[in-house]
């Protein structure tokens, strides 16, 4: 909450009070800046007459009855008593000190479904990110069951998020909605946004809306940064596993001027050991570190109705990994015998937005986004080397407006992206794939908005896109909300979604095995020429209930949303040793179904219940019709949150448990393996829990303490030959479960505002 | 071409600069207490043919217009928020401004909860 410092002072014109009347002005400072109070309620004691003050904040009160004592009051401040006829020209009230803060204290759940909006939207605050162990944007989640978090490979440590039963690639991922997870990104983007800089996550299940691109296919998440005019004057988190792996976050905010804010937000870990527990010679993570800076200005100017924002973000990231004797040796050679590899990567990105608001009609404004992006990530696998480098700007012009009045709105703009890659592969030492290109679009989009403010709320969007590599194509997207009952919600979406996949990046888990990369005849891989677009459309109908159950709130959710592909970027990774992409030749789907119940048992307590039903399926050349790899079929979430009371310094315990289970998973077939190098074809069923209790010893500091994997559950062969890394059968990539055994953890949040 | 742009840019302009000079935006004082009031409040107001936006403050009780002035007045649209059971007054420094009251009927008319003349109303919404 933003707080506002109230000083209420009076000046008379006239200095000593003899007349019947008497005038004055009330204005709050707001910002070292005088503000005029619209609306004080001024009378005088005995209640025989009043006033209000005027929109310059100025009262003018007559005193027929002679009182002396009269009142200003002002609903959210206290009401102040002040004396007729003492000669001073300026009263400061409560100096130097502020007025008792009034607080309304109410139950607010950290993360919550959306009742107003068309969309079917999720938010999580930042009291929710707290709940989660560590540390980046893809572990954020792991309290949220729409959103599913996985190990990618048995090698890289990487986490991948799923969606309505589709990975990453398939989200529409934007920071303070510019599109930024994207591209290069893909392989490693989610571990450059640290936790503590996430003021809140928006999650919108279903196509996104128009105004973000026509890139969303099974939804959108997009993650608000901490706003240096709000944001603490100092914050220091610092972090450290059973793993080795250390953390800091430092941020720091002040202001260069009245209208000027600036924060620095620095993120810092690295691994210097790593150990290999389940004993296959490898490393069950990387060793490594990294290094992130932003710097961010925002500029503010209420009287004018501007606000900007100029950021400025750098990434270092390096990491090795591999097997226990590459690790050892890595700092004296880099060319070994041994199997192993490094990934590095170099992030420079810049952010420009500014946004105009007329402050007397606040119903019109105009924003402007700009991003310029320059990434250099190189990696090696054993013989095989990614290298991608990647330069994108992305503009967005954004109108918004009224029809008539401000139950229909609209939303109009253009939008420019461009993304220049330089993108080599050296797979295996046998092909060299040299895939760089040149990618741009140009598109218009329109988006009316009905709302009555009761019943019905309806989004229609509209977008036009030209693209160089796909030519011009229209992405229409609708949205519905109806308040059946009050609380009773019944939300509708459907969409189109377009994108180009990149396919290197998004998959790169599978150079951690001796696959050899095939393209089917007719899509060469020289700029994916022969690689069409992907095209999906997603529908979706998402029920909220809202009652009471012993006088305490609950809500229940059930979503069923279907992503119908007409295209897509077929990976075929189900014949061993061999990766194969190809265009989908029939149909390939993805029905996902979700029951989710959530009870606020007292002021402390809240639980969440969730089950998915996720059918995903896709048609492969050669094996016919197959779930997805990796793709669960069955999920049941549970999570209990306790929130004690607080102390008179604010402080208090909280305690949080999520169990996951995670149902059987498809895996690809190993079966033309020799006997020793095949694995099952279904996964193992997991029951996962993660805990963690929080000490609040008062607002400034906090101590928190938890284990992930509380089972200690580890799944067995997760590298197949592992002894053999450069033969043909070497494989990380089926990878269905933790890695590691229990572990633990403990960090410390400090505070200064 | 640029010529046919160019005209075409000055006469959207016009059009534009005509639109908001006939655009006011005022601030008056709605007496209420709770949601209900408010969204009742901001519905009708909607509902007025030339208003384009109206946005109540619970806390202060001040009601935000943004109306086209050829279209209707603001004395029409406080008759028309007292006509629904809330009493409305303009903000000025004029003394004799008196508050338009909204019919005792009507006003008994309003669910418990929006009697914002009930002093224990009131206290009741923080």
């Amino acid at each position: 909450m933003n707080r506002i410092l109230l000083y209420i002072f009076l000046f008379y014109s006239n200095f000593f009070v003899f007349s019947q009347e008497i005038t004055g002005k009330v204005v709050e400072i707001i910002d070292n800046e005088e503000m005029p109070v619209v609306g004080a309620n001024v009378y005088w004691i005995d209640n025989s007459g009043g006033t209000i003050s005027n929109i310059d904040g100025e009262f003018k009160l007559e005193n027929s009855k002679n009182n002396s004592l009269f009142i200003i009051s002002y609903v959210g401040y206290q009401n102040d008593t002040l004396e007729v006829g003492n000669s001073f020209s300026k009263i400061v009230l409560k100096k130097d000190s502020e007025l008792d803060e009034v607080s309304i204290e109410y139950n607010r759940k950290s993360s919550s479904v959306s009742l107003l909006s068309s969309s079917n939207v999720i938010n999580i605050s930042s009291e929710e990110l707290l709940k989660a162990a560590c540390c980046n944007l893809a572990e954020s989640f792991e309290t949220t069951p729409s959103i599913d978090v996985n190990f990618s490979d048995a090698i890289s440590g990487r986490k991948q998020i799923n969606m309505l039963g589709l990975s990453s690639p398939n989200i529409l991922m934007s920071i303070e909605n510019i599109p930024s997870i994207r591209g290069s990104l893909q392989s490693y983007g989610l571990a450059y946004i640290p936790g503590t800089w996430i003021e809140s996550i928006q999650i919108a299940k279903g196509s996104g809306s128009v105004v973000n691109g026509y890139e969303s296919i099974s939804g959108q998440i997009n993650a608000e940064l901490r706003k240096p005019l709000v944001d603490d004057k100092l914050f220091l988190n610092l972090f450290a596993n059973q793993m080795e792996r250390i953390e800091l976050n430092t941020h720091f905010t002040g202001n260069i001027s009245t209208k000027i804010d600036y924060g620095i937000y620095f993120h810092t870990n690295r691994k210097d050991a790593s150990a290999d527990n389940n004993n296959d010679g490898f490393r069950d993570t990387p060793t490594g570190n990294q290094l992130n800076i932003l710097n961010r200005f925002q500029y503010t100017n209420l009287q004018k109705g501007i606000v900007g924002f100029f950021d400025f973000n750098y990434v270092n990231d390096n990491r090795v990994y591999g097997e226990n004797e590459y690790i050892d040796q890595f700092i004296f050679n880099e060319n070994q015998n041994f199997w192993g590899g490094k990934s590095e990567s170099e992030i420079l990105k810049t952010n420009f937005k500014l946004g105009y608001v007329n402050p007397d009609i606040p119903y019109r404004s105009l924003g402007i986004q700009f991003a310029f992006t320059n990434i250099d990530m190189g990696s090696t696998f054993g013989n095989s080397v990614h290298d991608s480098r990647q330069i994108s700007t992305y503009s967005n012009l954004v109108y918004n407006s009224i029809i008539g009045n401000t139950q229909n709105k609209i939303k109009t703009g253009i939008s420019f992206s461009y993304d220049n890659y330089d993108e080599f592969i050296d797979n295996l030492g046998l092909n060299l794939f040299d895939i760089s290109r040149l990618e741009k679009s140009i598109g218009a989009y329109f988006e009316y908005n009905y709302d009555d403010s009761d019943k019905l709320n309806l989004t229609a969007g509209i977008r036009y896109d030209n693209h160089n590599k796909i030519g011009s194509f229209i992405s229409p997207r609708f949205h519905l909300k109806y308040s059946v009952l009050p609380k009773s919600i019944i939300k509708l979406s459907i969409g189109k979604a377009t994108r180009i996949a990149n396919i290197f990046s998004e998959n790169q888990k599978l150079f951690y095995s001796s696959r050899q990369i095939l393209f089917t005849e007719d899509s060469s891989p020289s700029d994916f020429s022969g690689l069409n677009a992907e095209e999906a459309l997603n529908y979706g109908i998402s029920i909220i209930n809202s009652f009471k159950v012993f006088d305490r709130d609950s809500q229940l959710v059930l979503d069923y949303y279907i992503t119908d592909f007409q295209n897509k970027v077929v990976i075929d990774w189900e014949t061993p040793s061999i990766v194969n992409f190809y265009n989908l030749t029939g149909k390939s789907f993805s029905n996902s179904f979700q029951i989710q119940y959530s009870y606020n048992i007292s002021n402390s307590i809240d639980i969440l219940f969730a089950y998915k039903n996720t059918i995903a399926k896709t048609d492969y050349i050669s094996q016919g019709r197959l779930k997805n790899p990796l793709t669960p079929e069955k999920r049941v979430f549970f999570n209990f949150a306790y929130d004690g009371p607080k102390n008179k310094k604010g402080g208090n315990w909280k305690y949080d448990l999520t169990y996951n289970h995670i149902g059987e998973q498809r895996l690809p077939s190993t079966l033309s393996n020799p006997v020793e190098y095949r694995i099952s074809n279904f996964s193992e069923r997991l029951n996962l829990i993660n805990t963690q209790i929080t000490r609040v010893f008062s607002e400034k500091f906090q101590i928190y303490l938890g284990v992930e994997n509380l089972t200690n559950y580890r799944q067995k062969n997760t590298i197949l030959a592992p002894d053999e890394p450069y033969g043909d059968y070497f494989d990380a990539t089926y990878v269905y479960g933790p890695i590691f055994g229990r572990m633990s953890y403990i960090g410390l949040r400090y505070y200064i505002n | 071409m640029k010529l046919k742009l160019s005209i075409l840019m000055g006469l959207l302009f016009a059009f534009y600069s005509q639109v908001i000079s006939q655009t006011k935006s005022e601030t008056i004082l709605v007496n209420g207490v709770c949601g209900m009031c408010e969204k009742r409040i901001e519905s009708n107001c909607l509902n007025i043919k030339g208003v384009k936006m109206a946005d109540w403050n619970r806390e202060t009780g001040t009601l935000k217009i943004v109306f086209n002035e050829k279209k209707i007045s603001l004395d029409a649209i406080s008759k028309s928020i007292a006509s629904i059971g809330h009493d409305t007054k303009l903000i000025t420094s004029d003394v004799d401004s008196r508050w338009i009251t909204a019919p005792d009927e009507v006003y008994e008319k309003l669910p418990m909860c929006c009697k914002y003349r009930d002093e224990e109303v009131v206290k009741n919404h923080p």
